[in-house]
């Protein structure tokens, strides 16, 4: 099975004021469909910065992407926005909802920015399904400061899944929440990786969070220390 | 993202902030009514000198005579008695630009009726003169070509000298003493208003012309009449009338040399007219100019606005980015919320002008006209200024990069 996504000798740096601050150094991975990856590290080690690269929210400094096999160098930056809108599930770890809108409401915003039209009515049904799917049945006309934050967390998985991605990225999902709710979320990523097939990328310095997943990829100061495969 | 979700968006994030949105309409809302007020004024201005044009009488020419020079002292136009009844007759028939000549013999007399008495402008008119000043008799009639011939003793009234006189009594069929000579009342003229000039037009009695000459204002030159109102046959003619009557004129009074001066003058009416409603143009021009800058200033609010609220929400652009926002997705969101502002802030503005201009207009007596097209105007300019100023920060909005949007706190 071709790669999913592929980076070949990948470069990042931020220019902070007048200084150039390099946050990765000739990064090379592929990640094939199904794969389930924690990227571990320090903080500023650059896991970050290559989730935000592979999501296609930001481009490469250095280096070549290929995204599907297709290099994502020569994308527009409206193609970008569709790879966003329709292939990859953004979930941060300040869950990142709209504040005054209700659940529905931020489950429902990414079907606002699909290329066809999807009826108002129509919108909204899949959104309630998606909701029911994260067991967030009941709290749909909730605004995310009514709801607790792994139901909050919740909300924002269910916005990823809404146009049925191929690809989940996850930076420090469980960050801001307790062990127990944290285990939840994990096993709801568990579940669309196994049933669904989806390729998770998630970020994070927690052992027992990336201890759910199969492969676990180490960072230092923006290089690939140990790539290893774990069979669950 | 359709255009009706986009509003509903918009509106949303304008409610939701509800003082400053207000405060944020009200500079367009004040905008739209002053210029809305504004043209207003000025178009009611225009319109009230239309009228006392036409209340003049269309494509009109006036003949003078002109001056005299007695011991080397010029005397100035119309001492010089020149212009006759001969005169106006023969500009009817021979200058084919000219509809009728409407030779006019003038004078102040006292009028008395009963145990009232008034002192007004008596004019010695041919039955022409209806046709050329467009000056019906509201009751009655007008006195024929024979009354005139035989010099009768009838008179029409303009309607303050009914007032002045009669007060509510009906005055036709009455006789009243003109410089103390009986005329039968035969007709009341039409209400005409003030005269471009300010002076009042009802406060006058037509008399047959030869009345006029033989039996109120002794003539000693016999014949000779004061002015000649002319109507040409269409306003394109009315050059063409004048050139015809000064070479008639010229030919009648023996000025056959170059060198000789017009012992007339030709004043064109509709011109002087023509000028006056140009300057009242203009000034409605201006006053909307000046009204139009208080709409731009309020544009400039609307901006400085959405580029707080850009700024505000720079994590939410993020997120809409990060779901799959394109460029021009978050450029018309922005967009439509400076322009739903400033579209329901002309909403508004326009009620409030339309009904600030009927205030004043009540208030201070000055005619006022809303128009169509001036609301129409207005309405544009203002959803013009909400594209024009919101532009920049809806602009600077699709420009933020993902990352830092939504790392914005």
């Amino acid at each position: 099975m071709p790669n999913l996504m592929e980076v070949h000798g990948l470069e990042k740096s931020y220019t902070r004021g007048t200084v150039q601050i390099p946050a990765l150094q000739g990064i090379s991975l592929s990640i094939a469909p199904g794969d389930f990856i924690a990227i571990l590290g320090a903080s500023g080690s650059g896991k970050s910065s290559l989730l935000n690269v592979l999501g296609c929210l930001d481009r490469p400094t250095k280096g070549t992407y290929l995204f599907k096999g297709t290099d994502v160098e020569s994308l527009s930056n409206n193609q970008l926005a569709h790879i966003r809108n329709k292939y990859v599930g953004f979930i941060f770890q300040g869950f990142n909802l709209l504040p005054r809108a209700t659940a529905l409401e931020n489950v429902e915003l990414p079907l606002l920015y699909n290329a066809g039209a999807i009826s108002g009515k129509r919108r909204q049904e899949i959104s309630l399904a998606g909701l029911k799917n994260v067991g967030l049945e009941g709290r749909e006309y909730h605004l995310p400061t009514q709801l607790s934050g792994g139901e909050q967390q919740r909300v924002a998985i269910a916005r990823a899944l809404i146009n049925e991605p191929e690809i989940i990225l996850a930076d420090e999902p469980t960050g801001n929440l307790d062990s127990k709710t944290s285990l939840e979320i994990m096993e709801i990523f568990q579940r669309l990786n196994r049933e669904k097939g989806i390729t998770i990328v998630l970020v994070t310095h927690e052992a027992d969070i990336a201890a759910f997943c199969q492969r676990r990829v180490y960072f230092r100061d923006g290089q690939i220390m140990k790539d290893e495969r774990i069979t669950l | 993202m359709t255009l009706v979700l986009s509003i509903k968006t918009a509106s949303k994030a304008l409610l939701a902030n509800k003082t400053r949105s207000s405060l944020t309409m009200l500079g367009v809302i004040i905008g739209v009514a002053a210029v809305i007020v504004m043209i207003a004024i000025g178009t009611g201005a225009q319109q009230t000198i239309s009228q006392q044009i036409a209340s003049i009488g269309s494509n009109l020419l006036i003949i003078i005579p002109g001056s005299t020079t007695s011991g080397g002292l010029r005397m100035g136009f119309g001492s010089k008695p020149t212009l006759t009844l001969d005169d106006a007759r023969a500009i009817e028939q021979e200058c084919d630009a000219a509809q009728y000549a409407a030779p006019i013999f003038p004078g102040t007399a006292q009028v008395v009726y009963g145990n009232q008495n008034w002192s007004t402008l008596v004019s010695g008119v041919t039955p022409d003169y209806e046709e050329v000043r467009g000056w019906k008799p509201v009751k009655g009639r007008f006195f024929s070509r024979l009354e005139m011939d035989g010099a009768v003793k009838v008179c029409l009234l303009g309607q303050t000298v009914v007032k002045q006189l009669f007060g509510d009594s009906e005055p036709l069929g009455q006789i009243i003493r003109i410089n103390k000579v009986p005329f039968r009342v035969i007709g009341v003229l039409v209400y005409k208003g003030q005269s471009p000039l300010g002076q009042d037009q009802d406060d006058a009695i037509l008399v047959p012309l030869t009345t006029a000459m033989k039996r109120l204002f002794r003539e000693e030159l016999p014949g000779v009449v004061r002015y000649i109102m002319v109507k040409a046959k269409s306003i394109e003619r009315m050059a063409e009338a004048e050139e015809q009557i000064r070479t008639l004129l010229r030919q009648r009074h023996g000025l056959s040399r170059e060198e000789q001066e017009d012992d007339f003058s030709i004043r064109n009416l509709s011109e002087m007219m023509a000028a006056a409603e140009q300057s009242a143009r203009v000034m409605s021009f201006l006053l909307g100019a000046i009204a139009s800058i208080s709409l731009i200033v309020g544009g400039i609010g609307i901006m400085n606005i959405m580029l707080v609220s850009v700024t505000e929400r720079t994590k939410e652009i993020g997120i809409r980015i990060a779901v799959g926002a394109r460029e021009r997705d978050i450029l018309s969101q922005f967009l439509i919320e400076a322009v739903v502002l400033s579209v329901s802030g002309g909403l508004f503005g326009l009620l409030l002008g339309i009904g600030g201009a009927y205030l004043i207009g009540h208030f201070f007596g000055w005619p006022i006209l809303v128009t169509g097209p001036a609301i129409l105007l207005a309405f544009l300019f203002a959803a013009a200024v909400g594209i024009f100023f919101g532009l920049y920060p809806a602009r600077r909005a699709s420009k933020l990069h993902p990352i830092e949007a939504l790392r914005y706190e």
